[in-house]
């Protein structure tokens, strides 16, 4: 943000977030760890651990894939987004131990390297009943290592936004190989229906919010040149925006969010500087536009991060003709100011 | 060369990648963050714990950056 970095950031909102966060872990971990102990009274210890992390990293990346597709369909699932780095490593340091202790039960104490003992202890590598489901988990543990060791803008910065986000994007091939893990694991060792049926539940919710909002998606109305009435587009009524919120204007290349706050109306890329996010997602916080993704901030009337911040996005001219929102498509250079429009419904 | 010997070398190789990009790191902490990136210049020892294994596991990358800001 043309600041020096800091490792973390901190307001308010996160430490509430990662307050509830912390407090949610503790009260699965105790209820997995105690019920556990006390229906099935012969399981050790390092089996506990193994079971209760890897169910809550299982749950904690469904959760991490569910909410981006939720908040676009849902605005009252934002908050979850709000600080979803934070679920993400902590989700990593989960499966981490996971991993850790299942390597440290089951591989640690033979003659062979315990990584070598993960992939070659099984070798039905050919058999899909029998494929080696460790190998699995070792391999998305290291893509989720991948992802969290570069979660930090530093990354964003250093290794460029193409990469960066290419190597997040991987989540959904660690989704997919983690599926594969547990469900062989089960097959092969735990025998639980509950726990492969708490998979294939998962499963259909993370496909079926992410089919929902890819269709919301495609219906949002994209406006061509036709659209294009001496000089602005229209862009809807009033009413559809509510306070402190956008309505997002797709007109040929142009993805705009129209803002509407203290009865007037702003009009800025949608696009956040940080990490592409959709502003028109995000509401006005403090009197700034604020990103829903990482709470990246805008001043709505020039498209310019509060100071010290640097970052400056395209404003655009917004009219109102009635009831009617009018936006001139063509982008201002970024951080230009344009006075906002007055909302002054008789 | 069996499964075992094969997957010995390659971890062997992730070995050595690994403890090259240790050296890299304390490196690069000690006398080139800042060079690489002005906005990592005299930042705290929280920021650069979070960063080590990020350096580790992405040094090639870092350190071809950093060659190309020197010249």
């Amino acid at each position: 943000m043309g600041l020096k970095y800091q490792a973390v950031t901190w307001n308010r909102h996160k430490k509430i977030y990662d307050g509830v966060l912390l407090v949610g872990i503790a009260l699965y971990l105790g209820l997995f760890i105690g019920l556990s102990s006390y229906f099935q009274p012969e399981i050790n210890a390092p089996t506990l651990i193994i079971r209760s992390t890897g169910t809550l990293a299982l749950l904690l990346l469904h959760l991490i894939l569910v909410i981006g597709p939720l908040s676009r369909l849902d605005k009252r699932f934002l908050p979850i987004l709000y600080n979803r780095r934070h679920l993400g490593v902590t989700m990593f340091l989960i499966a981490l131990i996971h991993g850790g202790f299942s390597i440290l039960q089951f591989h640690a104490f033979g003659d062979l390297n315990p990584i070598v003992s993960v992939i070659v202890s099984n070798t039905h590598y050919g058999n899909l009943m029998r494929f080696p489901f460790q190998s699995l988990g070792l391999l998305a543990l290291i893509i989720l290592f991948l992802m969290a060791a570069s979660s930090h803008d530093f990354w964003l910065h250093n290794l460029g936004p193409v990469v960066w986000k290419g190597l997040h994007m991987m989540v959904y091939l660690a989704y997919a190989v983690i599926v594969l893990h547990v469900m062989l694991g089960v097959v092969q060792i735990e025998h639980s229906p509950w726990l492969l049926a708490s998979l294939g539940c998962g499963m259909i919710l993370v496909i079926s919010v992410h089919v929902l909002s890819g269709v919301l998606i495609l219906k949002q109305h994209k406006l061509g040149s036709e659209a294009l009435k001496e000089g602005y587009v229209q862009a809807g009524n009033i009413d559809q925006i509510a306070e402190n919120r956008a309505k997002l204007l797709t007109y040929e290349d142009q993805s705009i969010a129209i803002f509407k706050y203290e009865n007037m109306l702003s009009a800025v890329n949608n696009e956040c500087k940080h990490q592409h996010g959709p502003l028109s997602e995000g509401k006005i916080v403090d009197g700034c536009i604020t990103c829903p993704w990482h709470g990246y901030q805008y001043i709505p009337k020039n498209g310019t991060s509060p100071p010290p911040f640097e970052e400056k996005i395209a404003t655009y001219k917004v009219k109102l003709i009635g009831d009617q929102i009018w936006v001139d498509p063509r982008p201002n250079p970024p951080g230009t100011l344009v006075s906002p429009c007055q909302i002054n419904l008789s | 060369m069996n499964l075992t010997s094969s997957v010995s070398v390659i971890v062997l190789i992730a070995g050595i990648y690994l403890v090259i990009g240790m050296v890299f790191c304390l490196v690069l902490l000690i006398k080139g963050l800042g060079k690489l990136d002005p906005n990592a210049e005299s930042t705290g020892v929280g920021f650069k714990i979070l960063l080590t294994p990020g350096i580790i596991a992405f040094w090639p990358i870092l350190l071809i950056k950093w060659i190309k800001k020197k010249r």
